[in-house]
C-alpha cells in the first residue's frame, strides 16, 4: 500500500476518532470552549511536529498568496463548515443534513476533476461512489442512535 | 391551532438548513481543493496545516472567546487527545495529497463517519447501537477504500 494511501487513512482515523474525543469532552465543559481548546492544542501539536521534523526554518512559506490561502482554509475547516453544519442539522434535522455531508467526497472529486484538472480512472470513481454508498447508509439509519 | 414542534421545524426550517448543510459541504470541499493545491511544492502537509489551524485558532477565539473559561478539569485528558487526534487527521490529510491526488484521498478521508461510529460504540457506551443497514454500510465503505487502495497504491 501506498505511503499516500497510508496517510489518507490515518487522517480519516484521525478525524473520525477526534470528532467522538470531541463529543466527550463537550460532556464536561461548554462546547465553545472545546472547540477553542481543541484548535489550540492542533495548532500546538502541529507547530511541534514541523519545528521537531524541519526546524523553525520550515514555518517561512515562499510566496504571499499562501497565507490569504491558508486563512480562508481556516476559516472554511474551522469555522463555516462546522458551524454552519450544526446550523443546518438545528434547523432541518440529521436525517435531511447528514446525507448532504455524507456527499462531500464526490463533491471534492468533481471540484477536482473541474478545477484542478484531475482524471481519476474509473475503479476510483467506483470505489467513491461505493464509499459514498455505504456512509449514506449508516449516517441515515436513525435506528441506531440510542441517545443524542 | 399551532403545528407539532417538528413539523414546523420541517416546514418552516427546513430549506434553510438544507442550503446551511450545502454551503457547508461546499466549504469542507473547498478546503480540500485548495490544499491540494498547495500541498507538496508550495509546503509540506504540516506546514500547510498549521498555519490552517492558526487561523481557524483566530477565527474561533474570535467567536467563542466568553466561553473560554469554561474548560473543566476533568475534560482536559479528552481535549488533549482530541487535539491530538484531529493534528493526525489535518497534517496527514495534507501529506498525503502531496503523494496521491484529490481525487483519491478524498473518498477515503470520507469514511471519517464510519470511523466515528466505530468510536462511539467504544468511547460512548449506550449512545449508539450496531444495526444491519449500519453493518451493510461499514461493508460497502470497506470495500470501497480496498478498491482504491488496491488501484492507487
Amino acid at each position: 500500500m501506498g505511503l499516500g494511501i497510508v496517510l489518507a487513512l490515518a487522517a480519516t482515523l484521525g478525524w473520525g476518532t477526534g470528532d467522538v474525543l470531541a463529543r466527550k469532552a463537550a460532556l464536561l465543559a461548554p462546547a465553545g470552549a472545546v472547540v477553542v481548546a481543541m484548535t489550540a492544542i492542533v495548532t500546538l501539536a502541529l507547530a511541534g511536529v514541523v519545528v521537531l521534523t524541519s526546524g523553525f526554518g520550515s514555518l517561512a512559506v515562499d510566496g504571499w498568496w499562501f497565507y490569504p490561502l491558508v486563512a480562508v482554509m481556516g476559516l472554511l475547516s474551522y469555522l463555516g463548515g462546522q458551524a454552519l453544519y450544526l446550523l443546518g442539522m438545528q434547523r432541518a434535522g440529521v436525517t435531511l443534513t447528514a446525507p448532504i455531508i455524507g456527499a462531500v467526497p464526490l463533491l471534492t472529486v468533481a471540484m477536482a476533476v473541474a478545477f484542478g484538472g484531475e482524471r481519476p480512472n474509473l475503479p476510483t470513481l467506483a470505489g467513491a461512489g461505493v464509499i459514498v454508498a455505504g456512509i449514506l447508509l449508516v449516517v441515515t439509519d436513525r435506528s441506531r442512535v440510542l441517545r443524542p | 391551532m399551532n403545528a407539532p414542534a417538528s413539523l414546523r421545524r420541517l416546514t418552516v426550517g427546513a430549506p434553510a438548513g438544507i442550503a446551511l448543510a450545502a454551503i457547508a459541504a461546499l466549504s469542507f470541499a473547498t478546503t480540500g481543493f485548495i490544499a491540494s493545491q498547495l500541498a507538496g511544492d508550495t509546503a509540506p502537509g504540516p506546514v500547510i496545516a498549521f498555519y490552517e489551524a492558526l487561523f481557524g485558532l483566530c477565527f474561533v477565539v474570535g467567536v467563542y472567546r466568553r466561553t473560554v473559561r469554561g474548560v473543566s478539569r476533568a475534560s482536559v485528558p479528552w481535549l488533549i487527545a482530541t487535539g491530538l487526534a484531529l493534528a493526525t487527521g489535518f497534517g496527514g490529510f495534507y501529506t498525503a495529497l502531496a503523494h496521491v491526488d484529490l481525487s483519491v484521498v478524498a473518498p477515503i478521508a470520507g469514511a471519517v463517519p464510519l470511523v466515528s461510529y466505530a468510536a462511539v460504540l467504544v468511547l460512548l457506551r449506550g449512545a449508539e447501537r450496531l444495526t444491519p443497514r449500519a453493518v451493510a454500510g461499514a461493508a460497502l465503505v470497506v470495500g470501497g477504500v480496498v478498491l482504491i487502495s488496491i488501484v492507487n497504491g
